[in-house]
């Protein structure tokens, strides 16, 4: 291998690094374009591999910062074809695409009501065992209702700013209900994937964003405290404390990892 | 950064000069041209030359396709890009030449294809 292949390789790897999580027929043009080019200029140099190699080397450094600008105009048009603005029945492509934030709204507001009323009432019928419970018990019940209610509003409006904590939110607000409403752990669980997508989506665009793995810890956190709140207010479940415990421990042994990662 | 409608960049018009002497060219042959004219000078950059080239053809002032992929493999070598100058980069290139006012010559040396 002389010194106008180690060069070629060179070019060959820098093109593969700036156009990784393009589009791939953008992609593939340029690595083809670069090759093309690159295999020209060794034909049309023949039998002087160090300054051909140099001028390859000084092609590919010289054009560095344009190759970084392409990358980023590139990325900027994957996003805007991926999210065209709609164009017909601006009212009802909007309630498609945000119907279930319409939904959280309703259960965000439903919480609030009835969290309120449990607080301010006396002796009330415990969430979903028919018991009744005494005033302090009640009112405790009430403001964490309350509160979660609040959290999945705050969340909707949160979204305009950052659509991925808003939905860290929402779904904090939305996992108390689970006692009173098992499928919403279904939604629960969408929600994770559709947080989880859209994180991957914007590390693979490159844009500012949360990583997977920051959503992943947050949800983690959400549950974790969802089942320990469970167990302290509503009714004890050992096995909910346990697994909220559980879950608290593993943030902490993953904390510490990355933390000593760092340090070294 | 915004440009102003009809203003050609520097290596733009030497793309666009360089393409009408050419003919139909790909991005290797271009780069020597614009090098080897007024005087041998160093090779445009790689992210330099396709970063314009596609600008232009965005714009209509470039046409573009893959050459067969029969005759590369006859001759060894990698699919070349092919471009050409359309109209519309003619008419621009002549717009910029009558804004810019009569100048010297820069008579460009005829190129063999490769």
């Amino acid at each position: 291998m002389n010194a106008a292949d180690r060069a070629a390789e060179l070019v060959s790897w820098w093109v593969a690094t700036y156009t990784r999580r393009l589009p791939a027929a953008v992609a593939e043009r340029r690595r083809a374009e670069v090759a093309s080019d690159v295999w020209e200029q060794r034909a049309c140099g023949r039998g002087a591999a160090a300054p051909v190699a140099l001028s390859i080397l000084r092609r590919m450094v010289a054009g560095m910062a344009a190759d970084l600008r392409w990358r980023r105009g590139q990325l900027a048009a994957a996003r805007a074809g991926r999210h065209p603005e709609p164009r017909a029945r601006p009212v009802l492509t909007a309630l498609a695409r945000n119907g279930w934030l319409v939904v959280a709204a309703l259960v965000g507001m439903a919480e609030v009501v009835a969290g309120v009323r449990m607080a301010l009432a006396g002796d009330n019928p415990v969430i979903g065992t028919g018991a009744t419970a005494t005033t302090g018990t009640s009112t405790g019940s009430g403001v964490v209702t309350a509160g979660a209610g609040l959290l999945m509003l705050l969340g909707i409006a949160w979204r305009r700013r950052s659509p991925i904590t808003g939905n860290a939110l929402i779904g904090a607000g939305a996992l108390p209900m689970v006692t009173v409403l098992p499928w919403i752990v279904t939604i629960g669980t969408l929600l994770v994937i559709v947080q989880l997508t859209h994180a991957s989506r914007v590390r693979g665009l490159g844009a500012p964003g949360w990583s997977g793995h920051r959503v992943a810890v947050t949800l983690t956190a959400e549950v974790a405290g969802v089942l320990i709140v469970y167990h302290l207010l509503w009714r004890p479940a050992p096995a909910a404390l346990a697994a909220g415990l559980l879950l608290l421990g593993l943030l902490l042994v993953y904390g510490a990892v990355r933390w000593r990662r760092r340090a070294t | 950064m915004r440009r102003k409608p009809g203003t050609l960049l520097p290596l733009e018009v030497d793309i666009l000069e360089a393409g009408l002497e050419l003919g139909r060219f790909h991005g290797f042959q271009l780069a020597k041209a614009i090098a080897d004219h007024p005087a041998p000078r160093a090779l445009t950059a790689h992210g330099t030359l396709y970063k314009a080239l596609q600008r232009l053809e965005d714009a209509g002032l470039l046409a573009s396709h893959w050459e067969d992929p029969d005759s590369a493999a006859i001759e060894g070598r990698p699919r070349r890009r092919l471009y050409q100058v359309t109209g519309v980069g003619e008419h621009a290139l002549g717009a910029w030449r009558a804004r810019q006012g009569p100048g010297p010559a820069r008579p460009r040396p005829r190129l063999e294809p490769t």
